[in-house]
């Protein structure tokens, strides 16, 4: 990251009597990046969320904004403002009174405040929405609100859990596209959770993974995608192959690993020893289909258990003789296998990747 | 409620179960009209007992003083009642959080009588003379626990997360408190309101034992009269606290219905 850090999260833990909703993370956050947290239910995203915004004090560690530690400083003095997951609108409040419920308490003056209110309704694209109650509007209209409220008192950062949950499909996928171009063009720094991988990869600058209160991996959505920090990253982002088996030999960039039935293949290593069980991540995209005649590196026999015809593809679902399923999703032209036909795929080693 | 048909038993039985509950009360208001001086005995339609009330000065004054105590009690009990909610509802986990909600439901079941003999005992011990403030402080034990109950059932349901977001828009907690908390809650806090004044207004027998000299509640100046025969008058006093308990009663139940925000949606 080049650009300054403007929230630094050091070593922090939260627990809820004996158990640990957040366990030992460290994160940077860049000024102006939009950060995804994914995770599984349960894993920890809100609670580091609410601890940023000041709903909850971490047990150790600290939080840091601009350089200064932010720990007992209370959510009303912090310059960030959150989109809570079920929008949070004040049911006694207009459209109007819900955005400048903030602006009031903003240290603007009349003027500016009413600036500010008709700059966020239009951005918002409330226009005539004005006088409603949450009640009177629509699920999209209220995120728009909810969004227009939390932005502004145009925050340092703005927190969104879950912005786009209560979204049906189609809404979601407009949404998230205006999400990306209005972070860029305020240059407000987002950090957002979500759990939807697709949300996080086509949105964020840089995404955190977190499994059971941990930050498991930080980067980029190529980087988690191309070298995923383990079998959980590689499983959570994106379909892959995971296949199992044991490290033989290791090189400087490759490792040989040996399958249950003895097959050997290659595939690029960062970490591992001789003797080390690991599995290989092989993207369905990554795989294709050989003759079975043709000897090669990292060939691996299977049978077809189930084929469709995506259009631009085929995805095929096979098993292998160690009885692992696999996937893979052949381009157009490939000639469609059937089921029960027994098939060699074959890889390229750089596609491969042994994670442990 | 399905369209099922009353058969004819269920129709007796509800007209009989209704006449039962409200026929002595129809009755009242019925005989608060009557011309005649005697109670029982109908000598045609007329509305003097409701303009000899005005001019009877010592209805008048028990009516002041009811209305008084019903007031300030309602005011207190509220304020309480609403306070106790929130710390039942909000507290977290303190000690004795189980019994002080099982405690809230004593004085409803508790016979008056005992409740007011207690509170007798209290305030001879504490050599307090008894007046209007005492049954003031009878009435708010009573009605706080009414408060409570009610304000409770709709915190439970409250969103934190929305004070969460006021404060999240630069609200302390206190300003968060009464610009989003109490607003969303004001209806089941009016309801206990008007639950407290009501059971002020109707009480007897905490009145019986807090009061003293100068302070005879409407109750106890009604009670006191139709031991010595009833008139027009005294059916026309009752009838109008019928009224005034029934458009309570209704104001309650429509409070307790609203829904933030479904309601504001005009
Ligand atoms: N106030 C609380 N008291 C006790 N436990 C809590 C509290 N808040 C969260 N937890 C626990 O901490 C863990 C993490 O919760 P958190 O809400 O952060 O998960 P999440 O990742 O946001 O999940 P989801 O995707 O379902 O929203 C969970 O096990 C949860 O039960
Ligand atoms: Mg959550």
């Amino acid at each position: 990251m080049d650009s300054k850090t403007i929230i630094r999260i050091q070593t922090v833990t939260k627990r809820f009597g004996p158990a640990v909703a957040v366990r030992n993370v460290s994160l940077d956050l860049a000024e102006g990046e939009f950060f995804c947290l994914l995770g599984p239910s349960g894993c920890g995203k809100s609670t580091l969320m609410r601890m940023i915004a000041g709903f909850e004090e971490p047990d150790e560690g600290r939080i840091e904004l601009d350089g200064a530690d932010l720990v007992g400083t209370p959510p009303e003095r912090r310059p960030l403002n959150m989109m809570f997951q079920s929008y949070a609108l004040f049911p006694h409040m207009t459209v109007s009174g819900n955005i400048a419920y903030g602006l009031r308490r903003g240290g603007l003056d009349k003027a500016e405040q009413a600036a500010r209110l008709a700059e966020m309704i239009r951005i918002a694209r409330l226009d005539g929405f004005e006088t409603r109650y949450p009640a009177q509007l629509s699920g999209g209209q209220r995120q728009r609100v909810a969004l227009a409220r939390a932005l502004a008192r145009r925050p340092r950062v703005l927190l969104l859990d879950e912005p786009l949950g209560a979204l049906d499909r189609s809404l979601r996928e407009s949404t998230q596209a205006e999400l990306k171009e209005l972070q860029a063009r305020l240059g407000t720094t987002f950090v957002m959770v979500t759990h939807d991988q697709d949300e996080a990869m086509s949105l964020a600058d840089r995404i955190g993974i977190m499994q059971a209160g941990s930050l498991i991996q930080a980067g980029s959505p190529r980087e988690v995608y191309e070298r995923p920090a383990s079998r959980f990253v590689a499983g959570f982002i994106g379909a892959a192959n995971l296949i199992e088996g044991t490290i033989i030999r290791r090189e400087p960039v490759f490792a040989r690993i040996a399958l249950a039935d003895g097959t050997e293949i290659e595939a690029r290593a960062e970490t591992g020893e001789p003797g080390d069980a690991v599995a290989v991540m092989v993207r369905p995209e990554h795989l294709s289909l050989a003759a079975g005649d043709v000897p090669g590196p990292n060939r691996l026999a299977a049978t077809v258990t189930a084929t469709a015809f995506l259009g631009d593809g085929v995805s095929i679902r096979a098993r292998l003789a160690s009885g692992q399923d696999i996937r893979v999703l052949a381009h157009g032209g490939a000639p469609e296998p059937l089921r029960g036909e027994a098939i060699t795929l074959a890889f390229a080693a750089d596609a491969a990747r042994v994670v442990t | 409620m399905s369209a099922a048909r009353l058969s004819p038993l269920n129709v007796t039985a509800l007209a009989l179960g209704l006449a039962f509950l409200y026929g002595p009360i129809l009755l009242v208001v019925v005989f608060s009209f009557n011309a005649s001086r005697l109670a029982t005995v109908w000598a045609g339609f007329s509305t003097g007992a409701y303009r000899g009330l005005l001019d009877n000065a010592a209805l008048m004054s028990a009516l002041w003083t009811s209305l008084r105590i019903a007031l300030v009690s309602a005011c207190v009990a509220t304020v309480l009642g609403t306070l106790a909610a929130l710390a039942l509802v909000r507290g977290g986990r303190f000690l004795g959080r189980g019994m002080f909600t099982g405690l809230l439901y004593v004085p409803l079941v508790l016979p008056e009588v005992v409740t007011g003999l207690s509170l007798l005992l209290l305030f001879v011990a504490l050599d307090l003379g008894r007046g209007t403030v005492t049954v003031a402080i009878a009435h708010v034990t009573l009605a706080m626990s009414f408060v409570t109950l009610v304000v409770q059932a709709r915190l439970i349901g409250f969103d934190r997360s929305l004070e969460e977001a006021a404060r999240d828009l630069g609200a302390s907690p206190l300003q968060a408190f009464f610009g989003v908390t109490l607003p969303i809650i004001a209806p089941a806090v009016g309801a206990g309101f008007l639950l407290a004044f009501t059971l002020s207004l109707d009480d007897l027998v905490l009145a019986s034992f807090a009061s003293g000299p100068g302070s005879t509640t409407l109750p106890m100046y009604v009670f006191g009269q139709a031991r010595r025969g009833v008139t027009p008058e005294i059916n026309a006093v009752s009838s109008l606290l019928i009224a005034a308990v029934a458009l309570t009663l209704v104001t309650v139940t429509l409070l307790m219905k609203r829904r933030a925000g479904a309601s504001l949606a005009r």
